[in-house]
């Protein structure tokens, strides 16, 4: 059984639908494909500015995303990536027997979403870095 | 808020009938059914009027039904009880892969004992195919059981052709009546039953009442020791109370089985046809025509079945999901999986049961919700779902 405040936050949801100009996604199934997560994340000078989710679960799985995309905001990447599973179950008070795994699966995909972040944030420096030195042979001559 | 009640493959509310012919049994005849004083006299009486108004209802005789705690103590008792007794003739015992979870876990429990089981597959709609009986049953075999009509999807088996199989080659056929008897007339002697569970609650009876039919001349082994109740054959001072209950509710259906199955139907059919017509991307599970008048189980694909229940549940609707889930220890319906749907579609799924008390209105209540619900919860989920009407 869920509690109140749990189903209050399942029936009134703030953080869910895409992210425009999110530059982190992070999406986990689970093991049979029958859950999905997916967390939007939008980072501004290492700061988690804004996220939202869009969950294929149950109760436990839906509000376990909005409750992750709440601890986020505002937080810095460093905090956001070693976020414990145990400050969602914190911030939801009781959560049924067996369903604790949801909040695993929300901080798998908050992961999922600063690791394909920083991984876009790199291939951009590596790209900008190539067009830096593509410039700079272009502008030899006139040395 | 009204509260709407759509779970009666679950449980059943107890009729107001039934529960007339309860309360005396409470008051002033309390007595032991087993006493030989008036007031065990007077208990054994009803008993006795109950056992007859069951065995009526599925063309039994009285000396047939044995009373038992419910449907899950019937149906562990015919495995174990019926697998024992014939032991000497064999050791295989058939089933299907969609049984409910108190034969299942008692042919696990069999075949930890040194009997086989064979787990007959099911077909997109649910229904054993007859060529994979007549492929299984062999010299070893014993019983084979299977359910009259599956609870999580309503298909109703060919009862007839499996106990006309079993009894060529000398097999017992049982089968868990549990979720049918409520929905259509079963005549025990015409299908040519041996043992059937069944079950009180699930038709305006009292909860903790069930019987096992048993043809006559069946060996049977006890399960329960501890007394000479039911002729020997299961010990325990007899629920009086639940008994009648049960008596009267079995002898109410009898007697309403035409009209309330079509009642039943229509309510279902009023239900699908809206649903259909009011929200995309839903499928049916389950056979189309062959199954109970009052059930129908809907895939609102895109959408976790456990999450629209319990939205539903918030607004005064109660239905069952078809799988447990949790990230963590999710449960696929055996039911759905074994009928080849997927994991995701099977997530997806909520049972619709219904009562001939709930009305067309409360119906389009309930449809009103469900269009609301499942828009909100399509609209939280990354599944893209193929549009279509």
């Amino acid at each position: 059984m869920y509690s109140e405040k749990i189903l209050k936050i399942f029936e009134n949801p703030t953080h869910s639908g895409m992210l425009k100009g999110a530059n982190g996604i992070g999406i986990c199934k689970s093991e049979d494909g029958s859950e999905i997560f997916k967390i939007y994340i939008k980072v501004d000078n290492d700061i988690v500015v804004d996220a939202k989710f869009k969950t294929f679960g149950c109760v436990g799985a839906i509000v376990s995303s909005e409750v992750a995309c709440i601890l986020i905001r505002g937080q810095n990447l460093d905090y956001v990536s070693n976020l414990p599973q145990e400050e969602i179950l914190n911030y939801l008070g009781q959560m049924p027997q067996g369903k604790e795994e949801c909040a695993t699966m929300a901080i798998k995909t908050i992961k999922e979403a600063v690791k394909n972040y920083r991984k876009k944030q790199l291939q951009l420096a590596i790209k900008m870095q190539r067009d830096l030195e593509k410039a700079s042979v272009v502008d030899e001559p006139n040395v | 808020m009204q509260r709407i009640y759509l779970d009666n493959a679950s449980t059943t509310r107890v009729s107001n009938e039934v529960l007339s012919e309860m309360l005396p049994a409470f008051g002033d005849t309390f007595g032991n059914a087993n006493s030989l004083h008036s007031f065990g006299r007077d208990a054994q009486n009803i008993v006795d009027k109950a056992r007859d108004r069951v065995a009526n209802a599925i063309n039994a005789e009285r000396g047939e039904i044995y009373f038992t705690s419910g449907g899950t103590e019937a149906n562990n008792w015919a495995l174990f009880g019926l697998a024992l007794a014939n032991k000497s003739k064999g050791n295989h015992i058939i089933t299907s892969s969609i049984e409910h979870h108190s034969i299942l876990d008692t042919c696990k429990k069999l075949e930890e004992i040194g009997f086989e089981v064979t787990y007959l597959p099911v077909d997109s709609q649910g229904l054993v195919n007859i060529a994979d009986l007549l492929h299984y049953i062999n010299q070893k075999t014993i019983l084979v059981s299977v359910m009259a009509s599956n609870n999580e999807v309503g298909t109703i088996q060919n009862l007839k052709t499996i106990a006309t199989i079993a009894h060529e080659k000398n097999v017992l056929f049982h089968t868990d009546a549990v979720q049918a008897i409520g929905n259509f007339k079963i005549d025990v002697k015409d299908i040519g039953i041996d043992a059937m569970t069944i079950s009180a609650h699930k038709l305006h009876g009292p909860k903790g009442v069930g019987a096992l039919f048993l043809r006559k001349g069946v060996k049977i082994d006890n399960i329960i020791y501890g007394g000479e109740q039911e002729r020997g054959k299961r010990g325990g001072t007899l629920n009086v109370p639940a008994i009648a209950g049960f008596g009267k509710a079995m002898e109410v259906t009898a007697n309403n089985y035409i009209i309330d199955c079509k009642k039943l139907k229509s309510l279902r059919d009023y239900f699908v046809t809206r649903v259909m017509e009011t929200i995309p991307n839903v499928l049916q599970n389950g056979h189309i025509h062959q199954r109970v008048a009052g059930l129908v189980s809907l895939s609102f694909l895109g959408v976790n079945g456990e999450a629209l229940t319990n939205l539903l549940d918030l607004k005064g609707i109660a239905v069952s999901t078809g799988s447990a889930c949790s990230s963590g220890s999710r449960e696929p319906s055996h039911v759905l999986m074994a009928m080849g749907i997927s994991p995701e579609q099977s997530q997806s799924t909520v049972r619709f049961s219904f009562a001939t008390d709930n009305t067309r209105e409360q119906i389009d209540y309930v449809v009103d919700v469900l269009k609301t619900s499942v828009a909100f919860l399509r609209s939280m989920s990354p599944v893209k779902v193929q549009k279509k009407k």
